[in-house]
């Protein structure tokens, strides 16, 4: 040892004293198996000297020929090269094979993972106009299902892992940002761009160390670090976007045919007018043309990366303003974060802390989901219903006329007026603080403690200015002279905190002496404890001085109360409640050789939402793997560079019976509410009948997948099959409305299987014979899943939702409706198909039967390519869905005369059965039987899919060009999102998990450039 | 590394498991400490009067029989007003499942009360009280369910609604007990209240449950099914304290719509539930949007056949109900038959709820007390029973007792040459006098046959609304009983449903 430290000395001293001599430039490219690595590290070992990739992955330092070049790259080995004489030196990171999967409390490397997983890196989701995060997943990971239902900027998005493992509990995975859980539904003030990679656990192996929370998967979320011994690297990336609506295939009426159909059937404006008026007749409004607009919006990023000896920091701040497509919806965002990583000299002490502040601003013109249908509030229901013979051009005389007389189909001019004066916004702070920190007590221990907190302060400010035409028409019943107009704001904070000590285990023996064949094990063990508080307050003011309202304000304007009535007394509310869970559990990991592989968790959940016996849960995982590539007789075969096959077997837990974070706190006790009553009496009732047998919902995965790397890794991916049992369901059992008003009551109900299969693959087509030279590589993700209900704790095995059931041996909300079989060319009237098969015009309750279809989706994924030449790269990405239905209601308003002369309807009517045109798709204006009470698949549409989720164009400057302006890289590209989609549904957005579509805000098409600069 | 360690340890001491697995919620109150003495059983009864007081089937009866027409602000009309009456009908479930929640929290109650001893007899007569109103609301939720389900009145042995005198577990699904059952049980309730009340020494009010209003009850049950001799027994006893005004005076009798507690009130009102700003006070908006005037905008107006029969009452006999039904800012068309635009040229407001002028601001302007028992109603059930007795004249004789205190020009007693004009006349004089207070469909379903009535709309009404049906017959399904509603169906499977749905 002695004499091998002497040679190495010996070397310096002689490398240090060539240094002045034969200085040179070395570039090069640093790539990994996908392609280039931009923002790698190349340093000089032993020096000071650092360069970093730019956005090509290539790098240009200066180094003697005896220097060492370190290459690195978060999440990658680091490489070294002696430069010798070379002036090019092009280095590939060790690829996948090496690639570290971050695992639940710790992170392993991909030879050693056990568990099924797929990793998102910022390359694949950067640049993207999305303004969530969470949304830039979808069609990227198999098995990952991300559903939008709104586009509303920033608004939430479903995330389904593996099908519905819950019928109403909460259904999302967890979301763990660097160490941190946190809320899955507030991604609104996350910003995009500081997210460096996003793993999903998939497999019990994976997520049953979450216990508790894992039942649906996890996400966990890695921001962006810097790297120790890392020159300061500055990255600004800005973006201009523009936002519009996707338009509808309804076949709706002209102005003039419309009011043929109300001069025809005696109804509205058209019966008034003489045929002649009718055709001349010269407005023909498309009031989705009123209500949307091209929305514009922009971004601006810029982040700083640096690093020390003992220090790495990453900051970046973000500002976003986004413009929805609809009036009066926009979200404006800026976010600081900043990710410090310290360490001990003697590398035994590590610490994380991560650092985010945002704050969000978001306008809504659409109501909160309860009241998306009231018409005087949802500029939605008005875009789609407006009659197509009113002018928005009268506002100022219809609005007036409104207000004198109430007419709904006027609802247009009223929600326009909300537009001018009325407003619903919604501000979020949000701080998400972490440290996760470590100390390696020896060799072989190592201890370890996390804490996170995850802080939401949101108010909401919702305003009916006293000269709007609702707050008129209030104050004119007050009296003559009065003036009204709202204003309402509240105020929540939502405070989650977590902390996580654990104790380490890690020992390699009976290896060789370089190492190899040894078996290593790991034994980890943890304490965690989750504590959640929230606190809401808030007040509605009534009556506002038009003088001096300014909306969130008092100033004066709040008119007091006085002796003519009680109109301007304010209302007020407050709330809190809290949750927690406590936990311990512990894992224990094997490995021989990196060729076989053994791994076992264990954990125990206490949650306070249950009580007595039902508190606690077990939850456990067991799970093997075989490197076959490792084996010797593998050896031979070149084609297949790496082949894995692991299985694993556990359970997770879901104690969410509500869905919400904060929902069904107590539904285990039976609770009286206080509150006014008869004649102005204080008194009190049964608010809730508890349910002391709730206990944890488990989902039980089996899971059997293959990671491959075959052909020089040219085709790489995964392979995955499943079977997901949950068991104790939680789910509103319906009771007799003898038992509860509502009629339901939340229980565990049954148990429901998930089956399925996911291949992901990637597959490099052409590969560049030069380093500008033509790139090809395609992708595709595809999942199927299937589900059944094996056992449904209620009589006759069936939960009756009305139009769907929850029943033995369906798919989990399979729709029940009654056929629909078409017109009764006799009379005109609807026919249906009842319970013993023959045609009805009058089903009831019992001629409903299982359609076979859900929500849910059969068969979806991804695929696309990405390509590059020259300095251009193109990308695009097509994501789809098959084997989901959802009822149309906006359709069936369009087909229902009764609306005639109220809002706007779809020209098929023009086809309706006569008795001179009685073999028709539309029934009769007079059928008798319109509103039969059970719902009939009339309106049942398939919603199945293809779509241009995602397409890029861009060029990568020349770094020649750019020297000269201090730039290292520069690139500009134009994005296109939503830009086409293949479907058989009528409206804008086939893309939902609802049950039904109802004029709801719906995701738009975006268009972006952008440019990436950095210096 | 002392120095980790000890903070690694001093981290995991902060926190112990039950602070995170044993949160009690704030202001959890739950049954051992609601019910711990009388006055908490007072206290209790009044959930048990907001449960009752509820204006579902007025507005249902409004809305889908021959007493309204759209109002200039009612658009389509609710699938009620389109007679499209199914298993998901918003009213017909609101009336199954409003007054079995005042039937569910009654038996709360009578659970919660089982645990207090009353300490003296000032506690004693208390707690006699509130469980006698407990018992009497009990009956009237059930006699409101009895009305509106029961397939057939008139049949002991048909089915109504489920019975049930205790708290009703998840697993309870309870099938519907006939009618000849419900009755037994409303009776039983109310004989309990009888006793109860007479020993906590009751007074009479007028929004508080009374003897009066056990007595009016009575009748009125009896009547539904046809008792006539136990109703007309009854109805004798409330009108032993009750009479109405012997001539017709406008302003006195705009009093008791008003809610005016006076004379008139005192004389037509046995009982009605007291709404206040902050209780109970929407029951004008079935109606008018607002304030129940012309620019109020109305939603459904007094139907035109109902208009037509006060407007020739008015006119031939000086009936002072033509001025208080109808609202007197009311656009009436000369010629409604040919108006251009009959919804707005022919604006008819009810004004039977014309608010409370006692109470302030807009609120006020739709929020009147629900007259449950009328003087009006027991001389109704009078002629009734004297129809059912063969006494035509006697039947007459009610009638008149009504009129003399409505017509300003009082009208000799009418005469009928047969039950069946009798009880037309019966039919015809409720179908104004108990206008907008929840009787009609009763009424056709339980006197229809007899007299021969279905709804009758105007033609012009009908022709309001797109929906091709305008009239319907007492014998059609959707009047003779109202669907088993859908929500009480998923939940227990095996209940019976009403002909037709």
């Amino acid at each position: 040892m002695k004499t091998k430290f002497k040679g190495i000395l010996t070397l310096l001293l002689a490398l240090v004293a060539q240094v002045a001599f034969a200085q040179q430039t070395v570039t090069g490219t640093v790539s990994d198996a996908d392609g280039p690595v931009g923002g790698a590290t190349v340093s000089i070992k032993g020096s000071n000297t650092f360069a970093s990739t730019n956005f090509d992955g290539e790098y240009s330092i200066q180094a003697n020929p005896e220097d060492v070049l370190v290459f690195s790259y978060v999440g990658y080995d680091a490489k070294e090269e002696t430069v010798g004489n070379r002036t090019v030196i092009d280095v590939t990171l060790s690829s996948a094979l090496e690639e570290v999967v971050v695992q639940a409390y710790r992170t392993s490397s991909t030879k050693r993972s056990n568990i099924a997983a797929n990793v998102i890196t910022a390359k694949q989701i950067q640049d993207r106009p999305n303004a969530s995060a969470i949304q830039r997943l979808q069609g990227q990971v198999p098995g990952l299902i991300i559903q939008t239902a709104s586009g509303q900027p920033g608004a939430n998005s479903t995330i389904q892992l593996r099908g519905v493992s819950s019928i109403n509990g909460n259904t999302e995975p967890l979301i763990i940002i660097d160490g941190i859980p946190v809320d899955e539904d507030a991604f609104r003030t996350i910003n995009p761009l500081d997210i460096e990679s996003q793993t999903v656990l998939k497999d019990a192996a994976a997520t049953a160390i979450y216990g508790n929370r894992g039942a649906n998967g996890v996400i966990i979320i890695k921001t962006k670090g810097g790297a120790y011994n890392q020159e300061l690297q500055v990255s600004y990336t800005g973006q201009t976007r523009i936002t519009e609506l996707i338009d509808t295939e309804y076949d709706l009426f002209n102005s003039r045919d419309y009011l043929r159909l109300e001069n025809e059937r005696g109804i509205g404006l058209g019966a008034t007018l003489t045929d002649a008026e009718i055709n001349a007749y010269a407005v023909n409004t498309d009031w989705s043309d009123t209500f949307y607009r091209t929305g514009f919006s922009q971004l601006h990023n810029l982040s700083l990366r640096s690093g020390g000896k003992n220090l790495n920091q990453f900051t970046s701040v973000n500002y976003t303003y986004e413009e929805g497509s609809l009036q009066a919806s926009d979200l404006q965002r800026f976010t600081v974060r900043n990710n410090l990583n310290v360490k001990s000299d003697n590398d035994r002490f590590n610490l994380a802390t991560s650092l985010q502040v945002g704050y969000s601003k978001n306008n809504s013109q659409s109501e909160p989901e309860t009241r998306n249908n009231a018409i005087y509030f949802n500029s939605i229901y008005n875009s789609n219903f407006g009659l197509p013979y009113f002018d928005p051009n009268n506002y100022d005389t219809r609005i007036e006329e409104w207000v004198g007389s109430l007419q709904a189909r006027l609802s247009p001019y009223v929600t326009l007026d909300n537009i001018l004066f009325n407003g619903n916004r919604e501000d979020e702070m949000k701080i998400i603080a972490g440290a996760n920190s470590s100390y390696k007590i020896s060799d072989n221990w190592t201890a370890r403690y996390n804490i996170g907190v995850d802080y939401r302060q949101q108010t909401f400010l919702r305003y009916a200015d006293p000269n709007s035409a609702l707050a008129r028409v209030r104050a004119s019943f007050i009296g003559p002279g009065e003036v009204e107009g709202f204003q309402t704001e509240s105020f929540f904070n939502d405070f989650r905190f977590n902390s996580t000590a654990s104790i380490g285990y890690k020992k390699t023996f009976g290896a060789n002496e370089d190492g190899s064949n040894g078996h290593t094990i790991l034994a980890n063990g943890y304490v965690e404890y989750v504590k959640a508080h929230f606190k809401s307050f808030g007040f509605s003011q009534t009556g506002l001085d038009p003088r001096t309202f300014s909306p969130g304000n008092d100033g004066g304007a709040f008119i007091g109360d006085n002796e003519d009535n009680d109109e301007f007394v304010p209302t007020v509310n407050s709330g809190k409640g809290s949750t927690g869970l406590f936990s311990y559990f512990a894992e224990f990991d094997y490995d021989y050789a990196d060729k076989y592989g053994f791994g076992a968790t264990i954990r125990r959940d206490a949650s306070s939402r249950f009580s007595g016996d039902n508190k606690w849960g077990t939850f456990w995982s067991v799970a093997g793997r075989w490197n076959i590539s490792e084996e010797a007789f593998m050896k031979d075969v070149n084609w297949v560079n790496s082949l894995k096959l692991r299985a694993s077997y556990g359970s997770v837990g879901n104690d969410r019976i509500a869905s919400t974070y904060y929902g069904a706190l107590n539904n285990t006790r039976t609770l009286f509410t206080t509150g006014l009553s008869y004649a102005d009496n204080q008194t009190f009732v049964r608010s809730q009948l508890g349910n002391a047998d709730l206990r944890w919902e488990s989902v039980n995965t089996a899971n059997l997948g293959i990671d491959y790397e075959l052909f020089n890794r040219r085709l790489r991916g995964t392979l995955d099959i499943y079977n997901r049992k949950t068991t104790d369901l939680f789910s509103p059992r319906s009771v007799s409305t003898l038992v509860i008003a509502s009629g339901t009551q939340q229980a565990n109900i049954g148990d429901l299987v998930n089956r399925g299969i996911e291949l992901g693959a990637r597959f490099d087509l052409i590969i560049p014979k030069s380093n500008k030279g033509f790139d090809l590589d395609i992708f595709a993700n595809v999942s199927y899943n299937e589900n059944e209900v094996t056992s449904i704790d209620a009589p006759d095995g069936i939960i009756d939702n009305g139009s769907s059931v929850i029943q033995e041996g369906a798919q989990l909300n399979e729709y029940f409706v009654v056929p629909y079989l078409g017109v009764n060319p006799a009379n005109g009237n609807l026919l249906f198909l009842d319970a013993n098969g023959n045609p009805t015009e009058a089903p009831t309750l019992d001629d409903r039967r299982l359609t076979g279809t859900d929500t849910v989706p059969d068969f979806q994924g991804g695929f696309g390519f990405e390509m590059n030449y020259n300095n251009f790269f193109f990308e695009t990405q097509f994501s789809f869905m098959t084997g989901l239905q959802r009822f149309d209601f906006n359709q069936r308003d369009y087909y229902d005369i009764n609306n005639l002369g109220q809002t706007q309807l779809s020209s098929d009517l023009t086809r309706s059965w006569t008795p001179t045109n009685r073999v028709t798709d539309m029934p009769s204006l007079a059928a008798t039987n319109i509103a039969t009470g059970p719902l009939s698949d009339r309106f049942l549409i398939d919603s199945d899919f293809l779509r241009v989720r995602f397409m890029q164009l861009g060029y990568n400057f020349d770094e020649t060009a750019l020297d000269k302006i201090f730039l290292d890289s520069a690139r500009i590209y134009v994005n296109a999102e939503n830009l086409v989609t293949w479907t058989k549904w009528l409206g804008s957005d086939p893309e939902s998990t609802r049950l039904s579509e109802y004029n709801r805000y719906p995701t738009p098409r975006i268009f972006s450039v952008g440019i990436d600069l950095q210096f | 590394m002392r120095k980790i360690f000890l903070t690694l340890g001093l981290a995991a001491a902060l926190f112990s498991c039950e602070d995170a697995t044993e949160i009690i919620q704030p202001s959890e109150f739950g049954f051992d400490t609601a019910f711990q003495n009388a006055d908490d059983v007072k206290t209790a009864v009044f959930g048990i009067y907001g449960n009752a007081n509820r204006t579902t089937g007025i507005a249902f009866t409004s809305y889908f029989t021959d007493e309204c027409g759209l109002g200039e602000a009612g658009n389509n009309g609710n699938e009620s007003h389109r007679l499209q009456l199914n298993v998901n009908n918003a009213q017909a479930s609101g009336i199954w499942t409003g007054y079995n929640s005042a039937i569910r929290n009654a038996n709360i109650f009578f659970e919660g009360a089982a645990l207090v001893t009353p300490a003296d007899a000032a506690e004693q007569a208390t707690y006699d009280e509130a469980l006698g109103e407990a018992h009497a609301l009990r009956a009237y939720a059930y006699s409101q369910l009895l009305a509106y389900f029961a397939q057939d009145l008139s049949d002991p042995s048909s089915l109504a609604v489920p019975v049930y005198d205790f708290v009703p577990g998840v697993e309870d699904r309870l099938p519907r007990n006939t009618v000849a059952e419900v009755v037994q049980f409303i009776n039983d309730d109310l004989d309990a209240a009888d006793n109860l009340l007479t020993q906590a020494g009751t007074a009479y009010t007028v929004d508080f449950i009374s003897l009066d209003f056990v007595n009016a009850l009575r009748a009125r049950v009896a009547a539904y099914v046809g008792d006539y001799p136990r109703a007309s027994n009854f109805a004798q006893a409330v009108l032993g304290n009750f009479t109405l005004p012997t001539t017709a005076n406008a302003a006195q009798f705009t009093e008791v719509w008003q809610d005016i507690n006076g004379t008139a009130t005192s004389q037509e009102v046995i009982f009605k539930f007291n709404n206040t700003l902050a209780v109970g006070s929407s029951m004008g908006q079935i109606w008018n949007t607002n304030s129940s005037d012309v620019t109020g905008s109305p939603l459904y107006e007094v139907g035109r056949r109902l208009f037509n029969e006060l407007e020739s009452n008015s006119s031939n006999f000086g009936d002072i109900r033509r001025q208080v039904w109808v609202d007197p800012s009311s656009l009436i068309s000369p010629d409604y038959p040919n108006a251009t635009n009959p919804r707005e040229d022919d604006i008819l407001v009810v004004d039977k709820y014309p608010g409370d002028p006692s109470l302030p601001g807009l609120v006020g302007g739709y929020t009147n007390d629900q007259k449950v028992f009328r003087t009006a109603e027991m001389h109704f059930i009078l002629a009734e029973a004297a129809v059912e007795n063969g006494d035509l004249p006697g039947a007459a004789a009610q009638l008149k007792i009504v009129r003399d205190a409505r017509y300003t020009s009082p009208q000799a007693a009418p005469t009928y040459s047969s039950a069946t004009e009798a009880w037309a006349d019966i039919m015809a004089e409720r179908y104004i006098e108990l206008a907008f207070e929840g009787h009609r469909y009763i009424d056709v379903k339980r006197l229809g046959a007899l007299a021969n009535q279905g709804y009758d709309r105007n033609d012009t009404d009908c022709s309001l609304y797109p929906a091709p049906e305008c009239d319907i017959s007492f014998n059609d399904f959707r009047a003779r009983a109202l669907p088993v509603p859908a929500v009480e169906v998923r939940g227990n499977p095996t209940i019976t449903q009403n002909d037709g749905y």
